[in-house]
């Protein structure tokens, strides 16, 4: 492979990730205002975003610190997604075209030299993409982050020991020295409507501790806090023999309440291991609580009514 | 000089080009002739590697080119019956790559492309996108480049193809001239008038076989035939022309 074989090479499949031959015969000069363009498109969506960096000095620490992380993670998407489309486009490009064998073939070049060639003109397009599309927030993202009073850091991610056992009664002491922070200027800051509640329960002993907020009689929707209960709950039925897990849920409940299927039955071992195929949550529920009162209808679809009535009795109102 | 040995190139089983032996000599100009789809560019893609022979063997200078493909393309010249060029380039950028990608010398190829360009009557357009060219000035940048080397071995498939008068009076006699300078030319035309003219030694093809390989003066002699038209005819041509003709003026006239 000589130098000069694949600089010339190179040249020519940098310039022609498209085909120049779509471009007017009129259009001189069109592979570099081509690409001229492309890049300026590029660059001018770089400015784009890096131009809330201008104004990040008077945002809160929590928006210093989200801020920068929502731009990282939206040009990590867009660069994937730019590159993705590039290598659509470039696809074509990457390998001879029957051109390219009748105009270099009877030429004394090595194979070797044209493969690296069109892997370099490749590689090299998509670098300068990346570049184009990143270089400017790159710069200017560390910049506004170092030039922030006080400079915005976050602390490098170490292995940190597991914390000691803690005693029930001391809890409320930690959780006051822990939350000092996010209390005054974190997340539960004032204005930030944010709260947190954390109920212990030891031997029957229970403590429930308010912060931000919310109150010790707010009510949180549990999600999927309740499986680990109803889990523990299903489990001592069992344990005292109270039921089994391959009995139909059907036959716990009221009679007539549901109607015997036709194929299989839904088992409490379904539906403690999510396998029942019911919705997660019932079509006639609105969120907010509104019509909770309508009775659900006998279907196969909706086969636990009784469920349902729980949980409208529970009430959905959330309060954070 | 450039020898085919039993040269036989299949696609998928159907023979394209059949034990093809002859031999081109340096300083003569070999036509290489036969009707659509005899195996003409078939060979003429084997003998500049484009494609590789199913069978047989292509020699140069007593060598296989395929011992060393590298040094075999340095020393030829092709003209593609197609003008395939990168159209987006202009007529001197393209000959000042093909020159790079030969390894020449950059003033000397500078200086020589020019004079190709001024020759051909080209030097005006020389900045314009080939995508603007014409045929014959298309055909001009593919000779040029094919020349630019000074290359031993000249291969020409329908080299005439949209030239006009003028010039394809210069190629005729640039061709001799290149001859006359002891280089190998094969020449590959269905024009027979151009190809009698040029031609000392012709090589014809038939059904993918060599039916005739010898010089013009005694194919004349042997088979008691004046032209080279009339000798192809029946060596060649297995239609009856005339009624064809007549067939198909009657066909549009119905």
């Amino acid at each position: 492979m000589t130098k000069l074989q694949f600089r010339v090479l190179y040249r020519e499949f940098l310039f022609r990730m498209v085909d120049l031959e779509l471009l007017s015969a009129h259009a001189l000069g069109d592979s570099n205002k081509l690409l001229g363009r492309f890049a300026s498109l590029l660059i001018f969506f770089s400015l784009l975003l890096s131009a809330p960096a201008l104004g990040f000095g008077g945002r809160s620490q929590a928006g210093q610190v989200f801020l920068p992380f929502a731009f990282e993670h939206f040009l990590i998407s867009t660069t994937m997604v730019v590159v993705g489309l590039f290598a659509v486009l470039s696809w074509d490009s990457t390998f001879p075209d029957r051109r390219d064998v009748l105009v270099l073939a009877p030429l004394p070049v090595r194979p070797c030299t044209f493969f690296i060639a069109k892997v370099a003109a490749v590689a090299t397009a998509l670098g300068m993409t990346i570049l184009a599309l990143n270089g400017l927030p790159g710069l200017v993202w560390p910049a506004a982050l170092g030039s922030a009073s006080p400079p915005v850091t976050v602390p490098a991610l170490t292995w940190d020991k597991a914390l000691p056992p803690a005693r029930a009664e001391d809890l409320k002491a930690i959780m006051d020295r822990d939350l000092v922070h996010p209390l005054t200027i974190g997340a539960m800051a004032p204005g930030t409507h944010a709260g947190l509640v954390i109920g212990v329960s030891k031997h029957g002993a229970r403590s429930i501790l308010a912060y931000g907020t919310a109150m010790e009689d707010s009510i949180f929707e549990l999600g999927s806090i309740s499986k680990t209960f109803t889990g523990l709950l299903l489990a001592r039925a069992i344990e005292q023999g109270r039921v089994k897990l391959e009995e139909p849920v059907r036959e716990l409940l009221p009679p007539d309440t549901v109607r015997r299927p036709q194929d299989e039955e839904i088992t409490l071992l379904d539906l403690v291991t999510h396998h029942s195929g019911l919705p997660g949550v019932p079509s006639n529920i609105n969120i907010d609580g509104s019509q909770s009162r309508r009775r659900l209808p006998r279907s196969r679809s909706l086969r636990l009514p009784a469920a349902s009535r729980r949980r409208e009795a529970a009430g959905h109102a959330f309060r954070l | 000089m450039l020898e085919l040995r039993g040269v036989t190139k299949r696609f998928l089983g159907i023979t394209a080009v059949d034990n093809v032996t002859f031999t081109a000599r340096a300083g003569e100009i070999t036509g290489y002739l036969g009707p659509n789809g005899s195996g003409k560019s078939t060979t003429l893609k084997m003998i500049t590697a484009l494609i590789e022979a199913s069978d047989g063997a292509i020699l140069f200078d007593g060598q296989p080119i395929q011992r060393d493909l590298i040094a075999y393309k340095q020393r030829m010249g092709y003209v593609p019956e197609e003008p395939h060029l990168y159209a987006h380039l202009s007529g001197l950028e393209y000959l000042v790559m093909v020159g790079q990608l030969r390894n020449l010398p950059a003033r000397p190829a500078a200086g020589r492309i020019d004079g190709l360009l001024r020759l051909f009557g080209l030097y005006s357009d020389r900045h314009s996108p080939i995508s603007a060219y014409s045929k014959g000035m298309r055909q001009k940048i593919l000779l040029s480049a094919a020349m630019l080397h000074n290359p031993d071995l000249i291969l020409l498939d329908e080299p005439f193809s949209g030239l006009d008068v003028s010039t394809g009076l210069v190629l005729r006699s640039l061709i001799q001239e290149l001859a006359a300078r002891g280089k190998v030319v094969l020449f590959s035309s269905h024009d027979l008038e151009i190809v009698e003219r040029v031609c000392s030694h012709v090589v014809i093809l038939h059904r993918a076989k060599i039916v005739a390989d010898d010089s013009i003066e005694h194919l004349r002699t042997l088979m008691a035939l004046p032209t080279l038209e009339e000798i192809f005819s029946q060596l060649a041509v297995e239609q009856d022309t005339a009624a064809i003709s007549r067939e198909i003026a009657d066909l549009i006239q119905a």
